[in-house]
């Protein structure tokens, strides 16, 4: 059994496969199209759809294929009519889809809470399916809701409370973005790193509290004039110290207020063992790592892909499992994203054209390493793409991590004007050493949550830490489910008794994480990247 | 009296929507207005600003509202309050007997053009309807162009009588507004 499923709403649009209990493929439009979602709203996912029925043959519009989709669905996208017009769309709810998606990829057993949490869905609850007969009665904007808490009973999600009144949290962060002069949906971490750096001020506090506590979270808008005008009058010391302190009050009262929904929901439904949460406030990796040190669950698992990107596979999941042929399992990679055969890379960099003359070596990871420790900066591109936010190897660019401009460095090398400090890989065998390390372990060969650096550390690898209160987002690296990056860790480990590497997504400045052979032979055209690894082989020009 | 009045805070409202706008307006502070509806549940949420009117497309017909007051210190509920939008309330704050007599009868005329019926409101008194259908109100073009003329700039309050009638005939929708200004009665 076949079933595409697809979010068709405002951002993060895409579409994914899977076959019986395999996930086949998940394709989000942003990395065809080469636009960020953020800048790339309303859109129907034209870019994903046709890579997808192309890769796998496929016609959705064959009657052997299911059509999954996450609420909402833009009815008013001509794209989207055509295709109701002609087969029938089975709908889930948005915060149904991010649910299934977490716990279905988690492979946790029954004893697991499930949180979705995000800045809201909407959609009309009275349907289940959309069709040529019914949709002119379906209401895209009827009804929000901002959360919702499942558990699991005989293998199935079952939702026991949900959160459908003013706002989320989330609702805060746009605001934020505009005073900062950032761009929502896409440089919310930039706020979250810059938070390490502020300290508790009373007053935005208990203006951001009154909002919580009266459940005003929308009004959280209320704000941006005031302190957007305020910046512009401050010197540019005082100007950075209250930005310091905006986003240090404001990931505050995130990690308090959904520490405290978390912990309620599960005191009310039952204590549970392992915890699964999904939702774009999850993308928070410092708030993961509040959850993860502050409540009493033995396993957090949150979904790699946690925006809205992850919808269209957690949809095709919620059709799966209603259908009996989708199982939980917990799954061994992100690696869902586009592949290339050998033949089209290989055709890829024939066909590349410039000046400039390109040459290759076989891929042998003692050069790589010296050409780390000489301080170059490697792109890795090597099968499917990542799908979720973070790039695990596939789609990554690595560099030695010892020296703290390394930060600057990379961001002048990428155009980049990360706040944020770039991220570790550390090889599974040394993660106890390096990070004060002991739940939720599998969640961290995702990168999603922080961890606290032991001191011992903390100088050595400066340019992959967080220095101002010591905590770092590592990639675990196993050598059976990564390995090519367990390989090159592995040498460089040989070489600098460092088994630690900065690794950061492989793409330049304001641009989606690179798809194709040609985005990434760009990059080392424009001296992005001095090596490229890609089809077991190191090309540089 | 509703509060809303008491307090300047605008509204009008049609069958499918609702318009809102701030009055009275201190430019020192910022305001936010939430909508709900009866069962708490639908919710708009929108900074209120000077010079704006918001449309709120409804489908529901009793509402619960609250504005939100920022001073930069501390945020606190400057209204709260319940409609019916069932029924129509109009409502000007004015000292110019000018401007509320143009009022009154763009109002009188809409009712009897569009089949709406209207509480009128003015400086928070509601007033009995003193038009009949086929009455005829003079108001001469220097007046109406006066009237025109104070209402390209903002009248001492953030809204201008003149916006308040255009979002009137954009939210009953049922008539061109530049048909209904530029009717002939208007260059008598």
């Amino acid at each position: 059994m076949k079933i595409v499923g697809s979010f068709l709403g405002i951002h993060d649009n895409g579409f994914s496969l899977i076959e019986d209990n395999n996930i086949l493929a998940c394709y989000s439009d942003e990395r065809f199209s080469r636009e960020k979602s953020c800048f790339r709203q309303y859109t129907f996912p034209q870019y994903s759809l046709d890579a997808l029925q192309n890769d796998f043959n496929i016609n959705i519009l064959d009657k052997d294929i299911i059509l999954a989709s996450a609420k909402p669905i833009r009815i008013e996208q001509p794209e989207v009519v055509d295709i109701i017009m002609q087969r029938t769309i089975k709908l889930y709810s948005h915060q149904y889809s991010h649910a299934c998606g977490a716990y279905y990829t988690s492979g946790f057993d029954e004893d697991t809470l499930i949180i979705s949490y995000d800045g809201g869905d909407c959609g009309d609850d009275n349907f289940t399916e959309i069709n040529k007969d019914n949709i002119d009665k379906y209401h895209p904007y009827k009804t929000n809701t901002y959360s919702g808490i499942y558990v699991v009973k005989d293998g199935k999600l079952i939702e026991v409370g949900k959160r459908q009144k003013h706002g989320s949290v989330a609702h805060l962060w746009p605001v934020f973005c505009q005073i900062f002069g950032l761009q929502h949906l896409k440089d919310e971490g930039k706020i979250m790193g810059l938070a390490a750096q502020g300290k508790y001020n009373n007053k935005i506090f208990k203006q951001l509290k009154y909002l919580a506590n009266n459940d005003y979270y929308g009004s959280g808008w209320i704000m941006l004039y005031y302190y957007r005008d305020l910046l512009e009058t401050l010197t540019e010391e005082e100007h950075w110290d209250l930005k310091r302190d905006l986003a240090y009050n404001l990931q505050l009262i995130t990690e308090l207020e959904i520490i405290k929904f978390i912990d309620i929901a599960n005191l009310k439904y039952g204590k549970f063992k392992n915890l699964c949460v999904a939702g774009g406030v999850f993308a928070n990796v410092k708030l993961n790592q509040k959850l993860n040190e502050e409540l009493s669950f033995d396993n957090i698992w949150v979904y790699p892909a946690m925006s809205d990107e992850g919808l269209s596979l957690g949809s095709a999941i919620a059709c799966g499992v209603e259908m009996g042929v989708f199982k939980n399992r917990r799954i061994e990679n992100t690696f869902f994203g586009k592949n290339y055969t050998t033949v089209e890379i290989n055709r890829y960099i024939e066909d590349f054209e410039c000046d400039k003359k390109i040459v290759f070596q076989d891929l042998d990871y003692n050069k790589i390493s010296e050409y780390l420790v000489d301080g170059k900066v490697i792109g890795i591109f090597d099968g499917a793409s990542e799908y979720g936010p973070r790039a695990l190897g596939n789609r990554s660019i690595i560099v030695e991590p010892t020296k703290k401009e390394t930060h600057e460095y990379i961001n002048m090398r990428l155009k980049r004007d990360e706040i944020m400090p770039f991220a570790p890989i550390i090889l599974e065998e040394y993660i106890d050493d390096v990070c004060y390390y002991d739940k939720s372990k599998y969640s961290s060969e995702f990168m999603t949550m922080c961890y606290t650096v032991k001191d011992e550390w903390i100088n050595k690898i400066p340019a992959v830490i967080n220095t101002y209160d010591n905590t770092a987002r590592p990639q675990v690296v196993n050598k059976d489910r990564h390995k090519i990056f367990h390989n090159i860790l592995s040498h460089f480990n040989e070489i600098t008794g460092v088994p630690v590497l900065m690794n950061t997504s492989f793409n330049g400045h304001g641009e989606p994480i690179i798809n194709s052979p040609q985005d990434a032979l760009k990059h080392l055209f424009e001296n992005t990247i001095d090596y490229l690894i890609i089809n077991n082989k190191i090309y540089n020009f | 009296m509703n509060d809303f009045f008491n307090t300047n805070f605008f509204y009008c409202n049609g069958e499918n929507s609702v318009k809102i706008g701030l009055n009275d307006f201190d430019s020192d502070k910022h305001y936010h207005l939430i909508m709900t509806d009866d069962e708490d549940d639908m919710y708009y949420a929108i900074v209120v600003e000077p010079g704006f009117w918001y449309n709120f497309n409804v489908n529901v017909y009793k509402w619960n509202f609250k504005l939100l007051e920022f001073d930069g210190d501390e945020i606190s509920i400057l209204v709260e309050d319940k409609i019916d939008i069932e029924k129509f309330n109009i409502s000007l704050i004015s000292d110019d007997e000018e401007e509320i007599k143009i009022w009154k009868y763009y109002l009188w005329l809409v009712q009897v053009k569009l089949g709406y019926k209207f509480d009128i409101i003015v400086n928070q008194e509601f007033l009995d309807n003193e038009f009949e259908e086929g009455d005829y109100v003079e108001i001469s073009r220097e007046c109406y162009n006066n009237y025109i003329k104070k209402t390209t700039t903002p009248l001492r309050n953030d809204y201008s009588s003149l916006t308040i009638i255009t979002t009137i005939f954009s939210v009953l929708n049922n008539e061109e507004k530049d048909e209904i200004l530029n009717h002939d009665w208007l260059t008598k």
